[in-house]
């Protein structure tokens, strides 16, 4: 018997049995506590199984995954559930509008409540910065789950990252020594805060545009340097990021003055991409605003790897999958390995 | 019931009383004698090495009745009060309804009357439902009993409001209190702005919010003449305002409450909702300024800023959890292991808990010893050290990031009207 202190949170008994049951997963809930090497792997893996990908082997076979989803989502969900498919997982769509959510349950409950059906992974959006780690600690009060950050708030978006990457050494070979450019509404962008993690983990040179309003100076303390000038961002740049204003995020009055002078000023349009160079590429994580951060002749121009990050996407989260369920190169390790915290 | 305390050191800095080795004499509710000889005898005698000072007294603590009685209740909160030290609590008026009419002090006052011998001094709302549209009746309010006008934690948007709230108020010959925050600026705010918010991702409140807030209020003290006192600063830039407004002569006190001398804004690393309290923890810089600003005695008081909040309302995400945390039972640890650490004066210290909170309240009878006066005694041992567990709390509520930490000094026996409120064992919680 061993009981965590959650402080105000109840004391949760994590049951004997439980913890006999075999090895947890490994929650993905950010980029900051995730290794440089753990990174490379992950890459590794996704680039094996996309070239593998029609005779790869059903390893989440029997395997249930849950998407939880708080917050509107195209891509990053369908991405997750096509990868766990392509892994022989089956694959149960939670959303607030259709679950107890929208009947008052809350993030605590709603995790015991899935855990306790042992699924195999919780992959999780939500509004809130760290409700996916709240999520994690309701799970792990209960079984063994994993929890995958599918987007918490403005906090972090670990697999648009990996996917990123992939792209990025997909075209650069490797991304150590490069300059990547994220430019845009970087104060409300768990995109953003996940790529200057990752992309500084491997070694690469950040620089970090957009409005004052939107790209505080603190920003640096993540990853990155700050140059106002976005025309000078544009040509240093080996690839382009950008990302648009997070207007669900934004209270009180908007933080630039129209929406047409965001885009002269910091908007991507053929002019202004016409000063990149030679080889740079423009990237972005979607969903995008044609005529604010980005122009359409730019968004589907010949630079775009736009349609490559969304492929990438599921390659990238079918390596996350299996790490969270210890598959494939994780298989070995873990076996009857404890828990760790949670259940020493 | 006759109480005689033996071998204690009297220590009232607002008396300028300090002597070793005396025996107090305490019957009927009052102090009888201050230097009796050792051999008086009484119902009960106690004999425990520590430093007896005046019982402390609290400028703000959220006592959850009329209205939020899951979070907290005038019994709790009291035995709370006591096991800090506390003997007199100003209530503040954001209860349910709010105090902003005589019936709801008059509830209060009952309430506590019933519960305990622990002194209530409630504080009327400064506006009606503390909605900050019309000013509440202050006559009637302080008929009532009330001591200070305030919203509480809300701050006061309309100037021109807060103006005829301060005039009328020092009228009466009470103070207003209030919470300075810009609240354009504070707006969707959830935590300090700054590196950790970032980090996080969290919406930030950035300091400027106070220091705009403050210097308004100021402003308008300065152009009323009437007394302010203002509640929680967090901030180095505030402090040197109200420093500055102090020698120009504006008429102003200010307190801190003790987690913004203990912690900064990382405490909330791990969205701990515990530590999301408002104004929030602020970095390190922020937390050494308002220390040394106690200190110095450009703020005035420590207040306990007892914010009871249920498992409930803190068992959320970050964005979503309720702010605040308990603070009766911690205010005067904190304080004691400021001086443990030498950081605080002892005399200070215990000024800060006893006759500086009377002097904001302009009630000169309390925070002091003295012989005929009503016995309001706090036993304090300074070496202990010791630390805070679950079992230490008596709130209704336990939402504290203090949880686990060890202090050291501690309120080992508090007297309140001259009946024991609260006693702890020889050793109890002591930790070697």
């Amino acid at each position: 018997m061993h009981v965590r202190d959650l402080g105000c949170f109840r004391s949760v008994a994590v049951r004997s049995d439980d913890a006999s049951r075999g090895v947890a997963g490994h929650h993905l809930l950010d980029i900051e506590t995730l290794e440089a090497s753990e990174i490379r792997r992950l890459l590794d893996r996704a680039r094996e199984l996309r070239d593998t990908v029609s005779q790869s082997a059903p390893v989440l076979a029997g395997t249930s995954v849950i998407t939880l989803f708080y917050e509107a989502s195209t891509r990053t969900r369908a991405s997750f559930e096509i990868a766990a498919q392509r892994l022989g997982a089956s694959v149960i769509t939670v959303t607030s509008s259709n679950s107890s959510v929208s009947k008052g349950e809350s993030t605590w409950d709603t995790g015991r409540t899935l855990a306790a059906m042992d699924p195999g992974v919780i992959v999780c959006r939500h509004p809130h910065p760290g409700a996916t780690h709240l999520l994690a600690r309701a799970v792990e009060s209960v079984g063994r789950t994993a929890v995958i950050n599918a987007g918490d708030g403005a906090h972090e978006h670990p697999t648009q990252a990996l996917l990123d990457s992939l792209t990025l050494c997909d075209r650069l070979g490797s991304v150590e020594g490069r300059t990547i450019a994220i430019i845009g509404d970087i104060a409300h962008s768990r995109v953003a805060r996940s790529n200057q993690l990752l992309l500084t983990k491997l070694g690469a040179r950040v620089l970090l545009g957009g409005p004052r309003s939107l790209v505080p100076a603190s920003l640096e303390a993540i990853g990155g340097t700050i140059i106002r000038d976005v025309d000078e961002i544009i040509r240093q740049a080996d690839a382009v990021m950008m990302l648009r204003v997070q207007f669900e995020r934004l209270v009180g009055p908007p933080p630039f003055p129209s929406l047409a002078d965001y885009n002269r000023t910091y908007g991507l349009n053929a002019s202004r991409a016409s000063l990149m160079k030679p080889d740079a590429f423009v990237m972005h994580p979607g969903p995008m605003n044609r005529g604010i951060e980005i122009d359409p002749e730019v968004a589907d121009g010949p630079t775009s790897v736009v349609a490559h990050q969304v492929r990438n996407g599921i390659a990238a989260r079918m390596a996350v999958l299996e790490r969270a369920m210890r598959k494939g190169p994780w298989q070995s390790q873990g076996q009857g390995q404890s828990r760790g915290q949670e259940m020493s | 019931m006759r109480i005689v305390l033996k071998h204690v050191r009297l220590l009232d800095p607002g008396a300028g009383l300090d002597a070793p080795e005396r025996t107090v004499v305490i019957e009927d509710g009052v102090i009888r004698d201050l230097d009796a000889p050792n051999t008086a005898v009484g119902d009960r005698e106690i004999y425990r090495r520590g430093v007896l000072v005046p019982g402390f007294i609290d400028l703000r603590a959220q006592l959850g009745e009329p209205g939020y009685s899951r979070q907290e209740t005038i019994p709790t909160a009291l035995k709370a009060a006591a096991s800090g030290g506390f003997t007199t609590v100003v209530a503040m008026p954001s209860t349910l309804p709010a105090a902003d009419q005589p019936e709801v002090v008059e509830l209060i006052l009952a309430k506590a009357r019933k519960a305990s011998a622990v002194n209530v001094l409630p504080a009327g709302a400064l506006s009606v439902g503390r909605e900050g549209q019309r000013l509440a009746e202050m006559a009637k309010l302080k008929a009532a009993g009330c001591v200070m006008f305030t919203d509480a934690d809300r701050g006061v948007k309309d100037s021109q409001l807060l103006r005829y709230a301060m005039e009328t108020a020092d009228d009466l010959g009470l103070p207003v209190a209030t919470h300075a925050e810009d609240e354009s600026l504070s707006l969707g705010g959830v935590m300090h702005e700054g590196l950790v918010s970032t980090r996080l991702g969290l919406a930030g409140v950035p300091s400027a919010a106070e220091v705009v807030g403050v210097a308004r209020d100021l402003a308008i003290a300065e152009l009323t003449g009437a007394r302010l006192h203002i509640a929680h600063v967090t901030t180095g830039a505030a402090v040197e305002l109200i420093r500055q407004a102090k020698r120009r002569g504006v008429r102003v006190t200010a307190d801190v409450s003790p987690l913004h001398l203990l912690l900064a804004d990382d405490a909330v690393e791990g969205y701990d909702t515990r530590a999301k309290i408002f104004p929030p923890l602020r970095p390190r810089s922020d937390v050494d300024a308002i220390t040394a600003a106690l200190s110095d005695g450009t703020i005035d008081a420590v207040a306990s800023d007892h914010c009871p909040q249920s498992d409930l309302d803190k068992n959320l995400s970050f964005n979503d959890a309720k702010a605040g945390a308990i603070g009766l039972e911690t205010a005067s640890a904190v304080v004691l292991s400021l001086v443990h650490e030498g950081r605080l004066d002892l005399r200070r210290a215990i000024s800060v808990l006893t006759a500086e909170p009377a002097r904001i309240l302009n009630i000169p009878s309390l925070g002091r010893i003295g012989v005929g006066e009503r016995a309001d005694l706090v036993l304090l041992d300074l070496e202990r050290t010791w630390r805070f567990e679950r079992s230490d709390v008596y709130s209704r509520s336990s939402n504290t990031p203090l949880l686990g930490r060890t202090f050291t000094g501690r309120v080992v026996l508090t007297i309140t009207g001259g009946q024991i409120a609260h006693e702890k064992p020889a050793n109890g919680g002591h930790v070697e």
